[in-house]
């Protein structure tokens, strides 16, 4: 770079100097002189005018000297001493040159002032010499004053000057660049040569001009600019690019450099070179262009190596390879800053770290195997020029590029697919082969199948041939896996797909719809646009279909569907492979199951008959061990002679496959002894072919000597209950009598017992009362529980005694706890019953009479209020005789076989009058009630002993005497369900249209009595069978727990249990051991659910309470604590041992003095130790298994020290076991996070950590109980500070709420108290929340609760706006109700329900309210 | 908190569930709001599962005589259980409001 050095040119001036006098000189001249005050300042004139530098002389009109100083007279040699009061013209040397020109100068007419200059020859000196006038006041010339100042150094200095200046002209005209010399204003005022040829014009045309019109008009600006720099700053401007403009208007661009020109420290112009660059500008654009140009294509070329370097690049997964080439892009363009760029395959993104979307983008579709996968997007993220060619501020290069990469990025995906499948079938290959479990093959090709096209949806369907539908075990959507569903064979893809054993593609859905084989049915959460599906074919062909769906139209083509044959292929062998290894595993687990637990004697024989193994139970039986069974033909070594034949037979039968062959029989044993037993046979098959039969024997002496002696006990016992007056009887759960006694034979009038026995109890029973027998067994049945006594009426052989009335009591038969049957003795109350039943008609007789329209109210009212359908309509028979004239009514529904109609009531106005209830009038040749069922239309019948259309009832109404009767239809929803018939009181009546009317009316109110009892009926008993038996379930285990818990000195205890929904086996017992002051913890967890396990948790229970009543010695605590567990769990397993029942249990024995805890744990949540800042610092780990397994299970005790402050916290696995709504577990990890802090009290943990488990668990149902129990070690005796801490936001009041009413109660408050504090603390803190934090960040509430001294004491302290309960508002609790307002309430509550509120401000600025209350 | 209504002629019957309080009472007077938007003004609300109520609540209760008296209308309290009860006793709202042994009678008191 040329520069322009300032350092060349000597600092010169052009301008010429005018006076010789220096501003400073020409100013003490003034002051001297002009203003005359020599005169007046005699002392002025010693220290001004001899220090002067010039010669200074002051003469009168005389030329007499005045005044001179030491410098005159040196320069005018004069040599007197005392020169003043001389005449100048005396004093002077007149041949001294100055001083002779002085005085002929002033010898001539001085009129004015006189200047000149003159060097003497001998000296060399050159003087200036100034005479001028001197005046006075009235400016009347008084004398001259005379300066001579010595200037021969100036004058050479200037000699040389002018020399230089020549030689500087001399190089500015040589010089190649233009220079110039400009006033401030910008004229110019010199140039040299090369300006004038530069700009071709002549000198004279350019000196005076203004710079500007040399300039290019787009350079003025900033020459201006940088002129004004030069003026400002005093200093140089270096050289800057600018055009210029010549005389013939062409153009050239020039460097410029401007430096100032000062006299003094002015700047008085510039002096500027220009040199002509435009040569240069030219060829370092040109430079710059092919350099950037270049540069481009090398940054595209680095692009596109970038890429396959980054292929190259071993194990590089192709998400890592798009996110490089992403990051690349950006690179490759123009403006890598501001350029940045994105890939999207399928559902993944790629994007460089700057990404965000602009208005200037372009983008290129990647193809892979000409699918468009993908694009590649590239946005600017500022705004850039436009370039002319189309692709806005992009480069036609760039479009190309983006192509290229596009392109290749479409090969590389492509390839990578390629591999991938090839993987996918590897891998699916592998797994098929590897794994038998169907669940897991089918999970890997879909994972695979994901690897390598656009999986949406995954669906394996198979069909199952029994329901004939298809069955979706596998169902991903978008990742997710969906519950396995059913959907009938003709429905979707999938069905076609099996049904036509081919495959089957779409490639958009929602266009192709009209064409399609089937009716796409979408599972998914969107509709799905793509399809392919394959049957898989198994060997009996299509076994269901494998399909992947898109949510985008055309994203398969036709690699995919080759794919997904061979997956479909590999999918179809696995599913058999699993189908049959299921079916091997199960027999073969059925087979060691059974021979391992049998409770009988097992041979499995292969197809020659010969042994192959046998269980324990078997060498037990016969006294062969396994080694001399094996081999062996069984029919030869247990048979006898005599039944050798026989055994035989039953093994060819087995062996040709027939199934379970059962005889009885004798067979001998090793010994020779030999052994009742029974036996079954069965065939064993693995796949379709038999493989041997199996044997089980089952010793059946004991069975045999037992029934006979039953038998032998019967019969003595039996004559007993024949000796009974009152009727006896057994039945069986069918209700058959299996045996009656002799007076229950005479009560029903039949000839013998034998004929009894047998029949079903219902022939012996009256219709009357049928239902309430049926419902009553059933009761007996079901719940195995004598049921009350109730009413009963025979049904006597010869009809007669119709209202005998006896009450039975019923009690189940109970065998191996199973209902076997009922057995049940009568007593005859005929004579109270008719007395209650005469009582009864009189009052009802006097209750049923009112109008008709009253009758249709208290009928709708029945209906709306009662479900219990037989009381409806027995009451609503009853209306029908008072309304109408009548003799009886009776209502009739169809049976389900349709093929009847059942009376289902019936009243009569005759009391003597025949009961028909529960009778079945058959429909078949009724063709009245037909018609009328069918019709839906009410029909009078005139006479129906004889009309044809009651035919098939004739007998019955010649029986009874019906002769006119209305049939009136009963319609529910539109159908017929029954009907009502009315026979009038009088033959010959005929009904009125307007009874016909108000009996239809009657008839539909009915109806839809009958409709709800029965839709309620089905709905009740469903909820009641489940709902009894958590009921139960959950009172016996509520009735265990103890009701108080122990006081122990030092110590507090806290509880919690929360039962789950369906009853669970948890529970906890602490109490304090006889005779000591030692306490026993009990923890457990019954396996299973349900009463079952209640029943089994109050055993536990029981039985560590009952062996924990032994007498205790000091000395042997851990013995009797292992004694408890060890007598526990042999009870259990040697008494209960077919249950299969067992508990975990932690059992623990508290010495409260030492804090020495010995302990058992069978297998339980380890309990946890916390010390007093909260660290979890001991685990309680088993110590042995689960109690209740086998009989000699080994326990063992181990001891723990609990000291001050610390906590041991017991607990089941429903806590860490509670789920959220997604099925996450609270987990253990979670549990020790919550309790690993620091606790005021054993009660404050668990309300927190119960809190905590409560959010968790939300509003699901509590899957298992949640049992807890912590006991804490006091630090002080009074230690008893029970707090809770929560932010103060309304989600949170609720807790702080139950905070204070559950403190309260484990306080032992009684629940007037405890109310008071619930209502008081939900007050409190309301009010904190709503006013003490408003607009504000909530603060913390915190609430303590003590007991003490016989009083309660809650505070609750928060950090909100100081508000005192005196503050409040009191409200008018008299007023009216338009005056009355809720504001202040709950303050006054407050000091209602307290016996003293106090406010008070803490030492760190808190609000602290303090309730308390006397106990 | 659970709430249900139910037609008797005239009669609205509100049949609630659990604790009236800040928590819930939001959801309880807009429940009550929109029915009395709809013209239903005669009210019995059934009480007999409440098992809890604060101050938060007799500002429901308040709401719904107001709004109900209004018009004409009023809403009347059904089965009141004792911890319910002490709490409209302290306020003084037995006197400014109607309570009925059950939901029959409650009903009827509008004939």
């Amino acid at each position: 770079m040329h520069t322009f050095c300032l350092a060349q040119f000597p600092p010169v001036s052009r301008t010429q100097h005018r006076s010789f006098f220096t501003v400073t000189g020409a100013a003490f001249a003034w002051v001297i002189f002009g203003g005359k005050i020599l005169d007046v300042v005699p002392l002025a004139h010693g220290t001004i005018v001899q220090k002067l530098s010039t010669g200074i002389v002051v003469l009168n009109l005389e030329k007499t000297i005045l005044d001179i100083n030491l410098v005159a007279t040196n320069i005018l040699g004069v040599t007197a001493k005392n020169s003043v009061g001389s005449s100048l013209l005396e004093l002077v040397d007149l041949n001294q040159i100055i001083a002779k020109t002085v005085v002929m100068t002033l010898e001539k007419r001085l009129d004015q002032d006189q200047e000149l200059q003159l060097t003497d020859p001998e000296t060399g000196k050159t003087f200036h010499i100034l005479i001028s006038r001197v005046e006075d006041k009235h400016d009347t010339r008084t004398g001259w004053l005379i300066q001579l100042r010595d200037i021969s150094q100036r004058t050479q200095a200037e000699a040389s000057l002018a020399t230089t200046q020549q030689a500087f002209e001399t190089i500015l005209e040589t010089l190649h660049d233009s220079y110039f010399e400009s006033d401030p204003a910008g004229i110019l005022t010199y140039v040299n040569t090369a300006f004038v040829n530069n700009w071709g014009v002549s000198k004279q045309d350019v000196v005076g001009k203004h710079f500007r019109h040399f300039v290019h008009r787009k350079s003025i600006r900033d020459i201006f600019e940088g002129y004004r720099t030069v003026y400002e700053t005093k200093r140089a401007q270096r050289a800057s690019e600018y055009s210029f403009i010549r005389r013939d208007g062409s153009e050239f661009i020039g460097e410029i450099t401007v430096s100032p020109i000062f006299e003094g420290d002015e700047v008085i112009g510039t002096r500027s070179l220009i040199r002509d660059i435009t040569a240069r500008v030219k060829a370092e654009g040109a430079l710059r262009e092919t350099t950037r140009t270049l540069g481009e294509r090398v940054k595209e070329l680095d692009c596109l190596y970038g890429i396959s370097a980054l292929v190259e690049t071993p194990e590089i997964t192709l998400e890592e390879i798009l996110q490089g080439a992403a990051d690349l892009i950006p690179l490759a363009w123009q403006y890598p800053e501001i350029t940045c760029a994105r890939i999207i395959l399928r559902e993944q993104d790629f994007k460089t770290k700057n990404y965000a979307d602009s208005a200037w983008n372009m983008s290129a579709d990647i193809l892979a195997n000409g699918i468009k996968s993908g694009v590649v997007v590239v946005h600017y993220l500022d705004e850039m020029l436009d370039i002319d060619d189309g692709e806005g501020p992009f480069l036609k290069e760039e479009r190309s590029l983006i192509n290229a990469i596009a392109e290749r990025l479409g090969q590389i995906i492509e390839r990578h697919r390629q591999a991938d499948r090839m993987a996918t079938l590897y891998e699916v290959g592998l797994a098929t082969t590897s794994s038998l479990d169907m669940e897991a093959v089918l999970v890997t090709i879909y994972e695979q199948c994901r690897r390598v096209m656009n999986v949406d949806v995954f669906s394996v369907a198979l069909y199952d041939e029994e329901s004939k539908d298809v069955e979706y075990p596998i169902f991903f959507d978008l990742g997710q896996r969906i519950e396995p569903f059913r959907l009938p064979l003709d429905t979707g893809f999938a069905g076609w797909i099996i049904q036509n054993q081919s495959p089957f593609r779409c490639d958009d859905v929602a266009a192709e719809a009209d064409q399609l084989p089937a009716k796409m049915h979408h599972t998914g959460g969107q509709k799905t646009r793509a399809y392919i599906g394959e049957p898989l074919l198994g060997r009996d062909g299509a076994i269901g279909a494998l399909s992947v769906q898109s949510y985008r139209a055309g994203a398969y083509n036709e690699d995919d569907m080759q794919l997904l044959t061979t997956l479909a292929a590999q999918a179809a062998a696995a599913i058999e492979n699993a189908q049959l290894y299921t079916e091997i595993l199960e027999q073969k687990d059925l087979l060691d199951g059974l021979l391992k637990h049998a409770p009988f004697a097992i041979a499995i024989n292969d197809m020659e008959s010969k042994i192959r193994v046998v269980n324990s139970v078997f060498e037990t039986l016969f006294g062969y061990a396994q080694d001399d069974a094996l081999g062996k033909d069984l029919d030869d070594i247990l048979s006898t002679p005599e039944i050798v034949e026989s055994m035989r037979a039953i093994s060819k039968k087995s062996l040709k496959g027939e199934q379970d062959t059962y005889a009885e029989g004798k067979r001998k044993r090793k010994d020779g002894t030999l052994v009742d037993v029974e036996l079954f046979t069965t065939p064993y098959y693995i796949g379709d072919q038999q493989y041997g039969y199996m044997v089980f024997y089952n010793d059946i002496s004991e069975r045999l000597r037992t029934e006979a002696e039953l038998k032998q006990t019967q019969e003595t016992y039996r004559t007993v209950l024949d000796t009974l007056n009152d009727p006896y009887f057994e039945a069986d759960k069918a209700g058959i009598l299996t045996y009656v006694n002799l007076a229950f034979v005479d009560a029903v009038a039949y000839e013998s017992r034998e004929h009894l026995v047998g029949k079903h109890f219902r022939h012996v029973t009256d219709r009357s009362v049928i239902r309430e027998v049926y419902k009553n067994f059933g009761e007996i049945i079901e719940g195995k529980q004598t049921v009350a006594r109730f009413e009963h009426r025979y049904r006597r052989k010869d009809s007669a005694n119709l209202n005998l009335v006896s009450e039975i009591s019923v009690s189940p038969m109970i065998q191996d706890s199973e209902v076997v049957g009922t057995r049940g003795i009568l007593r005859d109350i005929s004579v109270r019953v008719k007395a209650e039943g005469v009582l009864r008609e009189a009052k009802e007789a006097a209750e049923f009479r009112a109008g008709e329209l009253a009758t249709i109210n208290r009928i709708a009212g029945m209906v709306s209020h009662t479900l219990d359908l037989e009381s409806i309509l027995q009451s609503v028979c009853k209306e029908l005789t008072t309304i109408f004239d009548i003799r009886n009514a009776g209502i009739t529904l169809l049976n389900p076989e349709q093929d009847g109609l059942e009376i289902v009531a019936f009243h009569s106005i005759d009391p003597e009058e025949k009961n028909v209830l529960g009778v079945v009038l058959p429909l078949e040749g009724n063709t009245a009630s037909q018609r009328v069922l069918k019709t839906k239309k009410t029909i009078v019948i005139q006479d129906a002993q004889s009309d044809p259309g009651k035919k098939s009832v004739q007998d019955l109404s010649k029986e009874r005497g019906t002769k006119t009767m209305m049939i009136v239809p009963l319609l529910a929803r539109g159908r017929a369900i029954g009907t009502i018939g009315m026979p009038a009181i009088d033959d010959r009546y005929v009904f009125l249209d307007s009874e016909i009317e108000l009996a239809e009316t009657l008839a539909s109110q009915i109806a839809a009595a009958v409709e709800n009892a029965r839709l309620h009926a089905q709905t009740e008993m469903a909820l009641d069978v489940v709902e009894r038996d958590l009921e139960i379930g959950r009172q016996i285990q509520s009735g265990f727990f103890p009701e108080f818990l122990p006081e122990i000195p030092g110590w507090e205890i806290s509880t919690h249990f929360q039962a789950a929904r369906q009853v669970a086996g948890d529970f906890y017992d602490i109490f304090q051991l006889k005779n000591s002051n030692y306490m026993a913890f009990i923890i457990a967890d019954v396996c299973d659910k349900g009463v079952g396990a209640a029943l089994f948790m109050v055993l536990f229970r029981s039985l560590i309470r009952a062996f924990s009543e032994r007498e205790i010695e000091i000395d042997n605590l851990q013995e009797h604590l292992l004694g408890i567990i060890v007598n526990t769990n042999k009870f259990i397993s040697e008494i209960h041992g077919k249950s299969n029942m067992f508990a975990t249990v932690f059992a623990g024995i508290l010495d409260p003095d030492s804090g020495i805890l010995s302990y058992v744990n069978g297998g339980h949540d380890s309990p946890i130790i916390l010390d007093n800042a909260g660290n979890v610092i001991h685990k309680l780990t088993p110590t042995g298994p689960a109690v209740g397994l086998f009989p000699d299970l080994e326990f063992s005790v181990k001891e723990i020290r609990l000291n001050k402050g610390d906590i041991l916290f017991g607990f089941t696995d429903g806590i860490t076991d509670a789920r959220d709504q997604t099925g996450k577990f609270f987990t253990e990890e979670r549990l020790l996070e919550t309790i690993s802090s620091p606790w005021s009290s054993a009660f404050s943990m668990l309300f927190d950590l119960n809190s905590a488990v409560q959010k968790h668990i939300g509003e699901q149902d509590q899957y298992d109980d949640i049992t807890q129990f912590s006991l804490r070690r006091k630090i002080k005796a009074d230690d008893n500070i029970h707090a809770v801490t929560r932010k103060a936001v309304l989600g949170n009041l609720g807790e702080l709420r139950d905070f204070s009413e559950a403190v309260a109660i484990n306080c032992g408050l009684n629940h007037e108290h405890a109310f008071a504090y619930k209502l008081a603390a939900e007050e409190i803190c309301h009010n904190i929340l709503q006013h003490g934090y408003a607009g504000r960040e909530p603060g913390n509430i915190d609430l303590s609760f003590k007991c003490e001294k016989g009083k309660a004491i809650l505070t609750i302290t928060d950090d909100g706006k100081y508000f005192s309960p005196d503050q409040a508002e009191s409200p008018d609790i008299e007023a009216d109700w338009t005056e009355r307002s809720v504001g202040g309430l709950g303050i006054y509550f407050v000091k209602e329900l307290m016996d003293n509120v106090s406010y008070n401000k803490t030492e760190d600025n808190r609000n602290e309210l303090i309730m308390e209350k006397e106990l | 908190m659970e709430i249900q209504d139910k037609q008797v002629g005239e009669v609205t019957i509100l049949t609630l569930k659990g604790s009236i309080d800040a928590m819930t009472s939001p959801k309880i007077t807009e429940y009550i709001n929109e029915l009395v938007a709809k013209g239903h003004i005669r009210l019995v609300a059934n009480f007999s599962a409440v098992d809890y109520t604060s101050s938060a609540g007799l500002r429901v209760l308040l709401g719904a005589i107001k709004d109900t008296r209004a018009q004409s209308g009023d809403m009347r309290l059904a089965g009141v259980q004792p911890d319910v009860l002490k709490v409209l006793n302290l306020s003084g709202f037995t006197n400014i409001l109607k309570l009925f042994e059950d939901t029959d009678s409650a009903v009827a008191s509008y004939a």
